[in-house]
């Protein structure tokens, strides 16, 4: 059982093994794609093996949408905070991705820790883009004030053409996740999964975490939202984040857990799916041996020595084995 | 929705005994390389059963679900193994074959999930099997692909195949050759015509990479080396990766390195895993007695003792008679263990000889009336050897006649998991 | 709910010790043919009258007897959709593997989630009680695992809930701290 780490792990895989070997002129260009359709793409030249290049291209968003030269709302500005002078972030990007950075390696700190924590920073690009408007929401949320322009019902998207909304006030933020899913079995299972979800939760006594609802009809907080983002295969599901939840060191997680809410349910689902399938196995094997047991000693040694293809048929035998 | 998917990368994975590497079509070099092998916790197994109260039962189920949530692949099963006794580990693969259903879907969950990072519902997949597979394995792989990960579509390639695949970017696009592969934990010749496998001539050597390890291990045993003993077996993969080599002749190769020791001898420093003190040896002959054992496996083995360059010469020699003038032309190398430098020099060299020797022999009997066109002996080695196979299935999963031979979800449905028994070979293969 | 469980399971073992008597008995329409005359039903005399078992609604045991072969088909409880998709999982993996068990027929009797088709050659192969054995194992053991499915469902939503929760809540303890 795995939690989704914020940093990609094959970015900084390649981030680390490039600082290490930054002498050798090794030309790299490879891509790679991560859930929900976020794709990269790495650049080395072998000219200039310090610089970087690096693109991404995010999930096409839904006409509901708040997208700025491609990108969600305070994206780039997230982006140059991060980063600072490492990273140079081109315009326009690379054809085919919404945002294309260079990385200047020569420019990282020279204290190991410091850089392989901006490193490790830079692996997680795609939580401070994709994550850049919850952030700022989540923010004016911790000091209680509601950040301009979004008192309004904000859709963000977090899979292609799929949004999920928030409802920003100013002691709480309401997210609401409409599930789908492709599969029918999928579908199913992600709902009495999620049922158990939010059931586990009361019972649990968690009082800390955020308060979660599910509900198979569109909650009414989505009053207002379009239509067709309002259709749900396996429900909605309903989170109350209070000011507590998103203070300090907490806030990245909480802007992480829930920009990748759906991949990790659709996680579990393909968990559990695959752990019938080890349980049936199980089962298959035990009911195997039953089935042997049945089989008299002399039908074992026969099988074992000749061949089943024919069969004498005499009324002797007969009697004799079905004789116990 | 199928046509969404067909447009970000295909996943190619390719399970080896030993290793298994995967990433996504289109690249050069797969994302991780890692061991094949599962941590499973078997804590709960060794539990005496319940009484048969449904309660109690219930309550040790959930436990059992809980052992079977947790489970580490890769470098990590290793570690983990290594510093707690609750887990053992579960190598799926063995000689090639999957044994472990269970350890093996596991495998692949963590793979895709943890080290792709990749939704398997946005992907084509292409997965690799040895020549040898049963069918009944291909349907459960494909009963796991599509059942458990939703797979759009699902391409089970033969190994060598994909080797060939490898060669012919670099070279020209030849899919006849005979394809050498020395994995971790068997050794192949596999000739392959037009795409396809010649099944009834694939020979096997029970000699492979493990066992050179398991030889340089020995060799520096018995000249007793300093090597801690819990240690013995990595220090031996180890010298095996960075300083074995071929050597053209043994006795050559003994004389060299008695005249001139500093420069053949390397010394090798490492550290004792329990105590933490260091330690140092010395690695001598066995730098090249340690691929020698593929050209002479008497030095090693008793019950085997054909050299390689024979085993191929057989193969080719029990294949198709119009097939043999381009299978001798072809010879490719992949696995992890033909990387020894001059390791395709030898086998060239070698097989020339015995084909050289069969073409006198024969014109000798003619009485020198006929005259034979010579046959050309090729054997191929490129850098990217070491994931040949993966290299060949990036290479064929990123062209468009690719998606169109997958078995899509669809015809799962439609028609069960016996679909998988068959994959064809398709246009951009040749 | 356990004991009519076991009313249920021992009316059906003791109909199958009753109706499992089957003699060999070739075709009477082809020569050297030897066919389960339950699935061809060529002749009405070969044939008994079939036996329905019903626990309820939903779960119910038909079992249809010829002078050579039996056949045994079973519906389980499918409460829910869960449990559905659960049965039909199920089942398409024991079809898959149906060579192992001689006795599964790969198809069930239309209106029956699964069948077995014992024929005279099975009697003699396998002792007939074990075989009995077998088949109330078998349903049995498909209903608790119905229960226990949902329990990994379940489960499963606990241990997500430790993750993404207790993440949080540790890092409340922290700054309390």
């Amino acid at each position: 059982m795995i939690l989704l780490q914020s940093p990609s792990r094959f970015l900084l895989q390649v981030l680390l093994n490039r600082v290490q070997n930054i002498d050798k002129g090794v030309e790299l260009d490879c891509q790679f794609a991560e859930f929900d359709d976020v794709r990269y793409h790495i650049q080395v030249a072998m000219r200039y093996p310090q610089f970087m290049q690096l693109s991404m291209s995010l999930p096409i968003p839904p006409p509901e949408t708040i997208f700025f030269d491609g990108l969600p709302f305070g994206a780039i500005e997230a982006t140059k905070a991060e980063y600072g002078g490492v990273v140079q972030i081109l315009d326009p990007p690379r054809d085919g991705y919404n945002l294309t950075m260079k990385i200047n390696l020569a420019k990282l700190p020279v204290d190991e820790e410091e850089q392989y924590d901006l490193l490790v920073r830079i692996a997680s690009l795609r939580e401070v883009v994709l994550g850049a408007p919850l952030r700022l929401i989540f923010k004016h949320l911790a000091s209680k004030t509601v950040a301009p322009g979004l008192d309004q019902l904000v859709a963000l998207v977090h899979r292609p053409k799929e949004s999920f909304f928030l409802v920003p006030g100013v002691d709480k933020v309401t997210v609401v996740f409409p599930m789908r899913f492709k599969d029918s079995v999928d579908i199913i299972l992600a709902t009495s999964f999620l049922q158990e979800f939010v059931e586990a939760r009361r019972t649990a006594g968690l009082n800390n975490a955020p308060p979660c609802l599910w509900s198979p009809t569109p909650p009414l907080e989505l009053e207002g939202a379009p239509s067709e983002a309002l259709t749900a295969n396996a429900g909605f599901v309903t989170f109350v984040i209070f000011p507590r939840h998103v203070e300090g060191r907490k806030l990245d997680r909480a802007v992480w857990s829930l920009s990748t809410f759906h991949a990790y349910v659709s996680y579990h689902v393909k968990c559990s799916e695959g752990f019938m399938h080890t349980r049936m196995r199980r089962r298959v094997e035990s009911l195997i041996q039953a089935l042997d047991r049945a089989k008299t000693d002399t039908e074992k040694s026969k099988n074992t020595t000749q061949s089943n293809s024919f069969k004498r048929l005499s009324l002797k035998e007969t009697r004799s084995s079905s004789d116990p | 929705m199928d046509s969404s998917a067909a447009s970000r990368p295909a996943v190619v994975i390719d399970n080896g005994t030993g290793f298994t590497k995967m990433g996504f079509a289109g690249n050069v070099e797969p994302c991780y390389i890692i061991p094949t092998v599962v941590a499973v916790n078997e804590s709960f197994l060794n539990q005496p059963r319940g009484s048969g109260k449904s309660n109690n039962w219930l309550a040790q189920h959930s436990a059992g679900v809980m052992a079977d949530l947790d489970f580490f692949i890769g470098e990590e099963a290793v570690a983990r193994s290594r510093s707690s006794s609750t887990y053992n580990l579960s190598y799926p693969i063995q000689h090639g074959q999957v044994e472990n259903w269970d350890s093996m879907e596991r495998f692949w969950q963590q793979c895709i999930f943890d080290y792709l990072r990749c939704d398997p519902e946005d992907h084509y997949f292409l997965l690799t099997e040895s020549p040898l597979t049963p069918p009944e394995n291909r349907e459960y792989t494909g009963e796991i692909m599509f059942e458990t990960f939703n797979v759009p579509g699902l391409y089970i390639a033969v190994q060598p195949v994909l080797a060939l695949a490898a060669g012919y970017t670099t070279s020209k696009c030849e899919m006849t050759g005979v394809v050498v592969d020395v994995g971790d934990g068997g050794t192949h010749v596999v000739p392959v015509a037009d795409g396809y496998v010649i099944g009834s001539s694939i020979k096997s050597v029970p000699i492979a990479g493990k066992d050179v390890t398991h030889f340089i291990q020995q060799l520096m045993r018995e000249r007793g080396e300093n090597v801690p003993p819990e240690d013995s077996f990595e220090v031996a993969r180890k010298v095996k990766e960075m300083y074995c080599y071929t050597c053209s002749d043994i006795v050559k190769e003994y004389n060299k390195h008695d005249r001139e020791p500093s420069k053949y001898i390397k010394p090798w420093r490492g550290i004792k895993p329990k105590t933490g003190a260091p330690y140092s040896c010395e690695v001598g002959y066995e730098r090249f007695l340690g691929p020698e054992i593929f050209f002479n496996p008497e030095i090693y083995s008793n019950d085997f003792d054909t050299p390689l360059p024979a085993v191929i010469d057989k193969c080719i020699q029990s294949a198709p008679i119009d097939t043999r003038r381009a299978l001798y032309k072809n010879i490719v190398l992949s696995g992890g263990s033909t990387m020894f430098k001059d390791f395709h020099r030898r086998l060239q060299r070698d097989l020339k000889k015995i084909v050289d020797a069969r073409i006198l022999a024969s014109e000798a009997r003619l009485g020198g009336e006929v005259k034979t066109q010579p046959i050309e002996v090729n054997v191929v080695s490129h850098p990217i050897q070491r994931f040949a196979v993966w290299f060949g299935g990036s290479v064929l999963a990123s062209t468009p006649e690719f998606y169109a031979a997958c078995h899509t979800k669809a015809e799962y449905e439609e028609y069960g998991a016996s679909i998988c028994r068959t994959n064809p070979v398709f246009k951009g293969m040749y | 709910m356990a004991n009519t469980l076991r009313l249920y399971s021992t009316c059906i073992r003791n109909t199958l010790e009753a109706a499992m008597c089957l003699q060999n008995f070739p075709c009477q329409e082809v020569e050297r043919h030897n066919k389960p005359e339950v699935e061809l039903k060529t002749s009405p005399e070969l044939l008994l009258n079939p036996v329905l078992i019903c626990r309820n609604e939903a779960e119910k045991c038909l079992i249809e007897t010829s002078i050579n072969s039996l056949r045994i088909s079973i519906k389980v409880k499918q409460a829910d959709e869960l449990e559905n998709i659960l049965t039909k999982k199920f089942l398409r993996f024991l079809s898959m593997r149906a060579e192992a068990f001689q006795v599964l027929r790969r198809k069930p009797v239309q209106g029956y989630d699964i069948s077995f088709l014992i024929t005279n050659y099975h009697c003699e192969d396998m002792q007939k009680n074990k075989l009995i054995d077998f088949i109330v194992q078998f349903m049995e053991a498909r209903i608790l695992e119905h229960k226990f499915a949902c329990s990994i469902l379940e489960t499963l939503g606990e241990r997500v809930e430790d993750a993404w929760v207790f993440c949080n809540q540790r890092l409340d303890r922290k700054s309390l701290m």
